[in-house]
């Protein structure tokens, strides 16, 4: 079953009160609490240079300002053995981490009312030429699928849910549990993952809307830390329900999400830290099996023939082709239809590191997800694709005074896919991705400790792999600029 | 000779006055810290030391003693001081230590826990605390 945002919101709820009333008894008894947190807004304005496919789903030419993250902690300390923290968030836009509900390619018909044609009619008229019917399918598909996007129960645009909520036992530095929900602690952007924690006002890519790793996991963990000299190596084991998406709750204990992290933090320089970080599970993305009509009017196909007429498509045609389309989908039978299941496996892997020097600090996190097509009936049974993300951030604090700092950076960011037609995680595009870089340089000003001020230029170049959708041979590469200033207050 | 050795003892008095001692509850289980396990509390990677559960108390950190104490174990700036402990409260690590504005009030804390540890000005010690040795 399909989570509405209602759902959401009423989840979280139950989760907060479950969580809140234990709280609420304990804080008559408890020996320490506190409430701390950050607030941050943003201006944005993005532009994307339309490629000749038009403007991906995913990316939105926004000119806004927003409150884009309210963070409020509950940090209560009943004795020294134990501690609980909740972390309640609202969130202008949810990150779309987990993956759309996806058509069913080959399940896509072409309709036929009366005197309209369809595309298959066209080239069986010999209106069109199979190549070009092909290219019109696949396009139609996109098409499609976008707006089955659009009005996915899942587009939620933001609001208040729990972000983390656990409690700690203590017994010594080697051996403490962790149980509840907490951040995946997969390399360092993804726990450091705050406004007022990240030196950029975005966080990597691979760390945010494309989750190579699952962001927030419930279960539980073993954690502990031991110095070895001036050296501190730190280790934790976790096993959790897994990637928190669309009807993949787990249904058996293989299912269950398992990862791990070590890290030793060495005393050269003024800190270096080494990490290494993995998680295996599952993924059972729900898609649907549908059949959506297209119904073309005789007009609407000979105008399609015409645009097909000369073997291209150029932008004008496309915004032709796509409003026709657009306006010709029959998405009546959407809400009956059968859903199937995929079953696939993950495994995510990946090693860290951090160097402070004086006041210049270099950070790079490299991390490979794998997913094998486990769905026997898939015809891409024990197939596997990958995705493998890679960022550098160098940043140097310069000190104007003993209140205020100002930071530049530059980060670089490489991503790049593998047959990403298989792996649900990539399918909140639908557009088959090969390689994904972003450059972001900024300024970082921080007031008196907790204030920060930051101002970031975004460019993202985004290329299609030409080789497994050839429909896009003649498509020029997605290039997205951004400019964002956020303003953020931690309390 | 003895003139001036009593003129620079008497010079110097109103100086170690205002020198922070580290103190805790007389009935406190120790008697001294290493300067390292002193700076790894105060910046929260442990909150406990030999199998001991330490609370730590801080004073206003842009005033003397609190200034002159986190630059001395930590080797931070208040400012930087307190950006590091905004990022361990965000990602989830531990929270600040406590601040008690003033010698008066960080004693009565000291006073009430054994495993309480804190820092005052040395003209500001009673009875009731002891002063941890530093062990560098």
């Amino acid at each position: 079953m399909n989570r509405t945002p209602e759902d959401f919101i009423v989840k979280n709820l139950i989760l907060l009160v479950l969580y809140c009333l234990p709280s609420f008894v304990l804080s008559q008894m408890i020996k320490e609490q506190n409430i701390y947190g950050y607030i941050d807004l943003e201006l944005e304005q993005s532009i994307t240079d339309k490629s000749n496919f038009g403007q991906p789903t995913f990316i939105d030419d926004i000119a806004e300002v927003s409150l884009a993250h309210v963070n409020l902690y509950y940090d209560v300390k009943p004795n020294e053995h134990t501690r609980a923290l909740i972390e309640i968030a609202y969130q202008t836009k949810f990150f779309q981490t987990y993956s759309q509900p996806s058509l069913t390619m080959d399940s896509l018909k072409i309709g036929t009312l009366d005197q309209n044609l369809s595309i298959a009619q066209m080239s069986q008229a010999n209106r069109i030429t199979p190549e070009q019917q092909e290219q019109l399918e696949d396009l139609q598909s996109v098409l499609i699928n976008r707006e089955i996007q659009k009005s996915s129960p899942n587009d939620v645009d933001g609001g208040i849910y729990i972000e983390r909520a656990w409690f700690d036992i203590h017994f010594n530095p080697l051996l403490n549990f962790k149980i509840g929900r907490y951040v995946n602690p997969v390399g360092i952007w993804n726990v450091d993952h705050g406004s007022p924690v990240l030196i950029s006002a975005r966080q990597p890519l691979q760390m945010s809307i494309i989750g190579i790793y699952p962001l927030v996991l419930e279960g539980g963990m073993i954690y502990g830390s031991h110095y070895l000299g001036d050296y501190e190596l730190l280790y934790k084991i976790h096993i959790s329900s897994g990637r928190e998406t669309i009807d993949q709750r787990p249904k058996t204990f293989n299912d269950l999400g398992k990862g791990w992290r070590v890290q030793m933090n060495f005393d050269f320089l003024d800190g270096i830290n080494l990490g290494h970080s993995g998680y295996f599970g599952t993924m059972r993305e729900a898609s649907f099996k549908s059949t959506p009509q297209v119904v073309l009017s005789i007009d609407d196909a000979n105008t399609l023939g015409g645009i097909l007429a000369d073997g291209d498509i150029d932008t004008d045609e496309y915004e032709v082709y796509s409003k026709i389309i657009e306006e010709s989908v029959d998405f009546s039978d959407l809400e009956n239809t059968e859903k199937v299941s995929n079953y696939s496996q993950e495994f995510v892997s990946g090693i860290d590191l951090s160097i402070q020097y004086s006041k210049w600090k270099f950070q790079s996190e490299v991390n490979q997800q794998i997913v094998t097509n486990l769905h026997k009936v898939s015809n891409d049974y024990k197939k596997y694709t990958y995705m493998t993300g890679i960022y550098g951030l160098l940043s140097y604090e310069h000190m104007i005074n003993t209140n205020l700092a100002v930071t530049p950076y530059f980060m670089a960011e490489y991503l790049q896919f593998s047959l990403n037609k298989n792996n649900p995680l990539a399918s909140y595009s639908q557009y088959p991705l090969k390689i994904w870089n972003d450059y972001f340089v900024g300024l970082n000003f921080n007031v008196w400790g907790n204030v920060f001020i930051k101002t970031e230029y975004t460019l993202a170049d985004i290329s299609l792999d030409k080789d497994i959708s050839p429909q896009y041979t003649t498509t020029r590469d997605i290039q997205v600029h951004q400019f964002l200033i956020q303003f953020s207050l931690a309390f | 000779m003895t003139k001036l050795f009593l003129i620079i003892v008497l010079l110097s008095l109103p100086l170690f006055a205002n020198e922070y001692v580290v103190v805790m509850s007389k009935d406190s289980p120790i008697n001294s810290i290493e300067k390292e396990d002193l700076k790894r509390l105060y910046l929260g990677k442990h909150i406990h030391i030999n199998g001991l559960f330490f609370k730590v108390l801080n004073q206003d950190i842009y005033k003397n003693p609190g200034s002159t104490f986190i630059k001395d174990i930590t080797n931070m700036e208040p400012r930087t001081y307190l950006k590091w402990w905004i990022k361990q409260q965000i990602i989830g690590r531990g929270v600040a230590p406590h601040v008690k504005l003033n010698d008066k009030e960080l004693i009565e804390e000291l006073i009430n826990d054994k495993l309480n540890i804190g820092y005052i000005l040395r003209k500001s010690l009673t009875k009731e605390l002891k002063v941890i040795n530093i062990i560098k």
